[in-house]
């Protein structure tokens, strides 16, 4: 610490020195930045899940028929013909359900030709870690490595079988790939559903050349389909309807943290009000002997913004440490999916220091507005 | 360092020069809940560069008042007060705070240092300059002081005359033109108190030295001795004839 004057009265001397007062203000905001940092989190995994399980829908956009088990023949060849469709291909899908941290989820197991198979799993860039492809008109059954983990399964094990209420089919479909990559997917056979199930639906997937021609071919498909017999299942509708539905959920996440950061802000306000009244004659003597207001002001102020930077940064911190742990030892094994390091949840938790500091910065100010040094001294005497 | 000076009882004010710091007709009135004070009245005074002079009165005469209007850290209801050519009417907050801290030093009554910091300390926060020569002058002055070995003791480890020596130390640490002191004693045992005050009184050489005490026994080296009653200046007299008074 260099012997200057602007030395002795730094913000860090006096936070360094007094961490019977600085540490309870920067424990409130630590714990809550975790607090929201960690509900955010977890809530966000919804977002996170949505998108990591059906991320294929990034490379690959559906169209199912309505009210029948087949798209109408000019539905079909206007798709074909789209100039932005390079692959076009038949998929006929079988349903599992996977556990998420909000309920049970259908999982569509893609029934694709060999050929398609091959196709898909490259656009997507997904590959076979363990095992082989299903092979053609075989019960067989791959999966991203996740889905596995997710539902328990091995090489082997059976996947969809009949009499199940999750995960139907007319015979044993059994597990022979895992499969690795950025996006969960499920592959069987075409032709094993079409001559298994009774009603499988029929549909096709449209392939661009690439994720922004994928965008583009998306709107096509979404604007120039007649909508009372087909439906396209894009990644815009998925995102569009993810938000739709958690839009709810969101709004009572903000009421919330709004309530969290407002009462938090009063505690850690009125703390610092109270911690700022005790230094009354440290300001009032440093007052006298011809410290300005201006320069007091700064002075707290710096040392706010280092307790709400700290705080901030430790809450951080922490909530990545125990989200880590969270997703390592409950999570994960489980096959859920969790980001700790979710910037957004940071971003949630960004007002409540701002908030805090601001509310301190006031008080004080309005404390130091008010504040006559003379009387203090005096009344010391 | 400052040689000590013996001063005769008798000794008539030598402030060594033209008034650095005046009064003029200086009157203050301030509400307490719902009385009027009428602290000051038509005060009119003048202090030269150098010497050292006490205030004296009962309790509630105004003794205090008048040094913090001297000080600038009150403003006269009525009246002028300026150190040189600075008139304090004239002066914003933070022109006032500035000619403190360059040109005042402060003791008051109780002797407040900051809790956290060091004697040293304390005493280097009240520096204006960053420069090496005017810190290491901070070290000097605990030697003059005697209180070297305090350096680095903290406010809680000292007794209340070692912090009243250390607030003494603060306040000459600026080399100021003025040392406002208000009833630097009262809190301190009759030693202790006149080392106090023969710490101020040594500085009479350098610049003007106010004490404001209501124990004219403190004021014996005293070159100017002003008494107070009821807000008004009762009488200015060298301390013998204080005494008398």
């Amino acid at each position: 610490m260099p012997i200057t004057p602007a030395g002795q009265l730094s913000a860090w001397l006096y936070l360094r020195r007094n961490p019977g007062r600085a540490l309870p203000v920067a424990l409130v905001i630590l714990v809550s930045v975790t607090l929201v940092a960690s509900v955010v989190s977890i809530i966000r995994s919804i977002d996170l899940t949505v998108f990591t399980m059906y991320g294929y829908h990034r490379h690959l956009a559906f169209v199912s028929p309505r009210n029948a088990l087949e798209l109408r023949p000019e539905i079909a060849l206007s798709v074909r013909e789209d100039p932005l469709a390079t692959r076009v291909f038949t998929v006929r899908p079988a349903l599992l359900t996977v556990r998420t941290v909000f309920g049970k989820m259908p999982f569509v197991v893609l029934g694709l030709s060999p050929e398609a198979t091959q196709v898909v799993l490259d656009r997507c860039g997904v590959s076979v870690y363990a095992g082989r492809l299903p092979a053609d008109g075989a019960p067989e059954v791959a999966v991203s490595e996740e889905i596995a983990r997710n539902l328990g399964l091995r090489l082997g094990s059976v996947v969809l079988r009949p009499g199940s209420e999750d995960a139907f089919a007319p015979r044993p479909m059994y597990l022979v790939g895992l499969l690795r990559g950025p996006v969960w997917i499920a592959v069987t056979s075409e032709r094993f559903v079409r001559d298994t199930f009774i009603l499988s639906v029929e549909s096709l997937i449209a392939m661009a050349a690439d994720d922004g021609a994928q965008r583009r071919l998306e709107r096509s498909l979404s604007e120039g389909l007649s909508k009372a017999h087909a439906r396209a299942w894009t990644f815009a509708t998925l995102v569009r309807e993810t938000r739709d539905a958690l839009s709810s959920l969101y709004l009572i996440l903000n009421v919330v943290i709004t309530i969290v950061v407002c009462a938090i802000a009063l505690l850690a306000g009125m703390l610092s009000s109270i911690y700022f009244r005790q230094r009354l004659p440290e300001m009032a003597t440093l007052a006298a002997i011809g410290y300005t207001r201006g320069f007091l002001l700064r002075r707290a102020l710096r040392e706010t913004v280092i307790l709400c930077v700290a705080g901030w940064a430790g809450g951080s911190a922490l909530t990545v440490g125990l989200l880590t742990g969270l997703r390592a030892y409950v999570l994960e094994p489980r096959g859920l999916l969790l980001n700790p390091m979710d910037p957004g949840a940071f971003l949630y938790a960004a007002p409540l220091p701002l908030t805090i500091g601001a509310f301190a910065f006031w008080s004080i100010w309005a404390g130091l507005r008010r504040f006559d040094p003379v009387s203090i001294i005096e009344r010391r005497g | 360092m400052w040689p000590r000076r013996t001063v005769t009882l008798n000794e008539r004010p030598d402030d060594g020069g033209d008034p650095v710091l005046r009064a003029d007709d200086v009157g203050l009135v301030y509400s307490d809940g719902d009385r009027v004070v009428h602290a000051l009245s038509a005060i009119t005074l003048r202090f030269g560069p150098r010497g050292f002079h006490g205030v004296i009165g009962p309790s509630g005469s105004g003794k205090s008042s008048l040094l913090y209007v001297l000080a600038g850290l009150r403003r006269p209801s009525s009246g002028d007060v300026a150190f040189g050519e600075s008139v304090y009417r004239r002066m914003g907050e933070a022109q006032l705070a500035a000619l403190r801290r360059a040109r005042f030093g402060f003791v008051f009554q109780q002797p407040y240092l900051i809790g956290y910091l060091t004697a040293r300390e304390n005493v280097v926060a009240a520096c204006t300059g960053r420069d090496g020569e005017e810190i290491a002058r901070v070290d000097d002055l605990f030697e003059v002081l005697g209180i070297a070995d305090l350096r680095s003791a903290y406010p809680h480890q000292l007794s209340g005359g070692e912090r009243q020596r250390v607030c003494v130390a603060r306040a000459m640490a600026n080399r100021p033109q003025v040392i406002f002191a208000d009833e630097p004693t009262a809190s301190l045992d009759h030693v202790n108190g006149h080392a106090v005050m023969n710490l101020l009184s040594a500085y009479r050489d350098r610049g003007a030295v106010i004490v404001v005490t209501h124990d004219l026994e403190m004021l014996a080296g005293a070159d100017r001795i002003v008494r107070m009653r009821d807000g008004a200046i009762e009488r200015q007299a060298p301390p013998v004839e204080a005494r008398s008074g």
